[in-house]
């Protein structure tokens, strides 16, 4: 079976702490929840967490999404996103199965990555890493307006920016990110195709606005 | 006893020192049914965190944050204002987060006399009187990260839950609410066992006692999560087609040609043999992820037996999922071979049949390649005629030919004195093979169009498949002995079954999905390939309904055999 990989990138600095943080926690877990009851979803999307703080670090390996269980999260340190980039590059090249005669390999990942600041590492060495990976679609979310988009908009085309981070708009967000899964696992299974760009996605709602 | 669902209620309490926090958590005593140090960079990783909060000499560091899972009652007589902002944050189910912005204030400098101290003596929800050293204890079974794996609704569920390994203070374990999931624990294996039978994220009680217990001491008590997914088989829903689409197609479709034995050979009709011959059946379903959205099947099938030339045609043919018309596409193409094929065999039989002797006799180049000129004057032009026409249906409606994309996997094939004849022509993915089980032999009959990423195939609307050249390499022909099963199939079927392209030539998957196909299934679903076996075609389209975890495509299968 071919599984849809997707990748949450998480920002827990420690400017996250307290509501963003919390907020964050419930957000997973509603998309979890939500997925869970979506059966395109529950079939093909396998789901891992990535946080990144002074350095990154994978907390759940790409997992089944019935097998998915969010651990604690806190935060704290610095914000190292490249070391994220090439965290994630790397646990592209030992968790996603390419095609071959003897394999059919997985769909494309579908990453999602959450930050309210400014990188404070080497951030461009692992975009090139990250940039070298095949990547079906990348969404990039600056939470707050502590973000700079203009460094996510090297990462991706897609950004889109929450005017602020609290519980209802990053649990709007992760209702959107769920939506956007189901969309994509419905998307593989019905018709074979991947997701290529935001006109794919569902509409973001009102709190998450699109950075153009 | 009722229990009355819990909440997580977030309590800021900035500046409170040891004597202040235990005061705090002592006003609370009875509502308080668990305890979270996670937030406290200080706690982390200590086996007793309340010991520890008396040790800590800084107390509480301003502005932590602590989550209380407080029972639901009083506490919102108690704190004012809260029930206000409970209101105004929308939140999961589950956990109601609340953020109090106001210190709580604790009157630590206030001596509490003795008897104020008794009157609120810590009880915990069993309504035991604890002591300090249980108190304590308490806590630590509440902080212990207990998390058990997650089940799915009917399928066996076992998990080692050894709590002295936890906790090796503690010696019988009770679960409740784990029986109303349809799990059990074994206290022999120290196990949690059974058959989960409802969906949902439970929240079960672990009752434990102290090794020491003994009537009146208390029993120890916290939540655990258990999360239990449904069956996605129960979430496919199945919503018919509407009829009044363009190109309404029957979400399902099943076909049997009946070829009667005859008699043959002997001599001025002195000695005849009842020859057996052999009949097609095909079936092919609307996939699950249709079904779910009450969209049309994209694939179709067609079959004919020429009487009178005693040939066989077979097509089955898939409509890309991502083109709009593509079901129209699969059934113009699917009619078109048929017809084209028919009537191109009555016209060329003579010399074909001529043509496949010599090649019989002798497989030189020259007998294949005079073989395969008529072979391609039939199938080649039959493939080049669907095409045609799916480009006349599109012009027509004013479409792009690209919305009626479409493979087209198609045979022809007739029993000869010395073997059989089958000439194939195939676009895109799925499968034609010939199996034959006792001879443990199979051939495929050309190659799937397998894209260079999953989900990329070729389709017969292709204008650079349409050139004579790229037709004529994708002919195959041979004469094969007798076989058990010539078996055309969509990738609704390969992709379950074979999985990759390198498996389609292994001869243990043709055995495996031959077993399967004669019973050897979950659903022990059998079709019986008696020969004349007209049901053998319901009892097909029933197997085409086999579970595969994320393979829900349409499935299209047809079996001569």
């Amino acid at each position: 079976m071919r599984r849809l990989p997707v990748y949450l990138l998480l920002d827990t600095s420690g400017s996250m702490s307290g509501e963003p943080i919390e907020a964050v926690k419930n957000g997973v877990q509603v998309l979890v929840s939500t997925l869970r009851q979506d059966p395109y979803a529950l079939e093909t999307a396998y789901l891992s967490v990535i946080t990144f703080e002074s350095s990154a670090k994978q907390i759940v390996p790409l997992t089944e999404l019935s097998m998915f269980q969010m651990p604690e999260i806190q935060a704290s340190g610095a914000t190292a996103l490249g070391d994220a980039l090439s965290l994630l590059a790397n646990k592209i090249d030992s968790e996603v199965a390419k095609t071959t005669a003897e394999v059919k390999g997985d769909w494309k990942p579908l990453v999602f990555l959450m930050t309210d600041g400014g990188p404070t590492d080497n951030w461009q060495t692992g975009l090139a890493e990250f940039k070298k990976h095949k990547i079906g679609l990348v969404v990039a979310c600056a939470a707050g307006q502590g973000a700079d988009t203009n460094v996510l908009k090297q990462i991706t085309e897609i950004v889109v920016q929450l005017d602020t981070a609290d519980s209802a708009t990053i649990k709007a967000f992760f209702k959107w990110v769920s939506a956007s899964v189901s969309t994509g696992s419905q998307k593989v299974e019905a018709s074979g195709a991947e997701m290529g760009g935001l006109s794919e996605l569902p509409p973001p709602p009102p709190e998450v606005n699109i950075v153009v | 006893m009722r229990r009355l669902p819990s909440k997580k209620l977030e309590i800021e309490i900035g500046g409170l020192n040891n004597q202040q926090f235990l005061e705090f958590r002592e006003k609370y005593a009875g509502k308080i049914t668990a305890f979270a140090f996670e937030k406290f960079k200080e706690f982390q990783g200590l086996a007793n965190p309340i010991a520890s909060a008396i040790e800590n000499e800084n107390g509480v560091k301003a502005s932590t944050i602590v989550e209380w899972n407080i029972a639901e009652t009083n506490v919102k007589s108690e704190e004012k204002g809260l029930e206000k902002q409970e209101n105004s944050v929308e939140l999961p189910i589950e956990n109601v987060n609340i953020t109090i912005p106001e210190k709580i204030e604790v009157t630590a400098k206030q001596e509490l006399d003795t008897q104020q101290k008794e009157e609120m003596q810590q009880t915990n929800n069993q309504g035991y009187s604890l002591s300090d050293k249980e108190k304590a204890f308490d806590i630590q079974i509440k902080n212990k990260q207990i998390t058990l794996p997650n089940g799915k609704v009917n399928q066996g569920y076992c998990s080692d839950f050894d709590v002295e390994k936890l906790l090796p203070e503690i010696t019988e374990v009770t679960f409740e609410g784990l029986e109303d999931v349809g799990l059990k624990y074994d206290k022999e294996n120290k196990q949690i066992k059974g058959t989960p039978n409802t969906p949902g994220d439970h929240k079960l009680i672990l009752k434990c006692k102290r090794k020491d217990w003994e009537e009146g001491k208390p029993i120890f008590e916290r939540q655990v999560a258990l999360i239990i997914n449904p069956d996605p088989r129960s979430l496919w829903k199945n919503i018919a087609t509407p009829q009044d689409i363009d190109y309404f197609k029957p979400d399902e479709a099943k076909g049997f040609v009946k070829v009667l034995s005859k008699k043959d050979g002997g001599f001025l009709g002195i000695g005849k043999k009842e020859i057996r011959r052999k009949d097609i059946v095909a079936a092919s379903q609307r996939g699950r992820s249709h079904a779910h959205e009450g969209k049309a099947r994209d694939d179709d099938f067609a079959l004919n037996f020429d009487e009178t030339t005693e040939w066989y045609t077979i097509v089955v043919a898939d409509g890309a999922g991502s083109a709009q018309c593509s079901r129209k596409g699969s059934e113009i193409a699917c009619k078109t071979v048929i017809e084209v094929c028919k009537r191109k065999i009555l016209e060329l039989n003579t010399d074909f049949e001529k043509q496949i002797k010599m090649f019989h006799t002798n497989t030189s180049d020259a007998n294949r390649k005079l073989a395969g000129d008529i072979l391609y004057k039939i199938i080649g032009v039959a493939a080049f005629a669907a095409y045609k026409e799916i480009e006349k249906e599109a012009q027509g409606k004013g479409n792009p030919v690209k919305d009626y994309s479409t493979t087209l996997l198609l045979t022809i094939c007739k029993k000869f004195e010395f073997g059989w004849f089958v000439g194939a022509f195939w676009v895109g993915d799925g499968g034609i093979g010939i199996y034959d089980k006792e001879k443990n032999y199979v051939k495929i009959l050309g190659e799937p169009d397998g894209g260079e990423f999953a989900g990329q195939t070729r389709f017969l609307t292709m204008p650079e498949i349409m050139q004579s050249e790229e037709i004529y390499r994708r002919l195959r022909f041979d004469i094969y002995d007798d076989f058990t099963a010539l078996i055309l199939m969509t990738d609704g079927i390969t992709d379950p079954k074979f999985e990759t392209d390198a498996n389609l030539n292994k001869i243990e998957k043709w055995h495996d999905l031959w077993e399967d196909l004669n019973g050897k299934n979950e659903d022990s679903v059998r079709v019986d390939f008696t020969d004349d076996n007209e049901e053998s075609a319901a009892q097909l389209l029933k197997w085409l309904d086999f579970w595969s975890q994320g393979n829900h495509d349409d499935r299209t299968i047809a079996i001569l055999f």
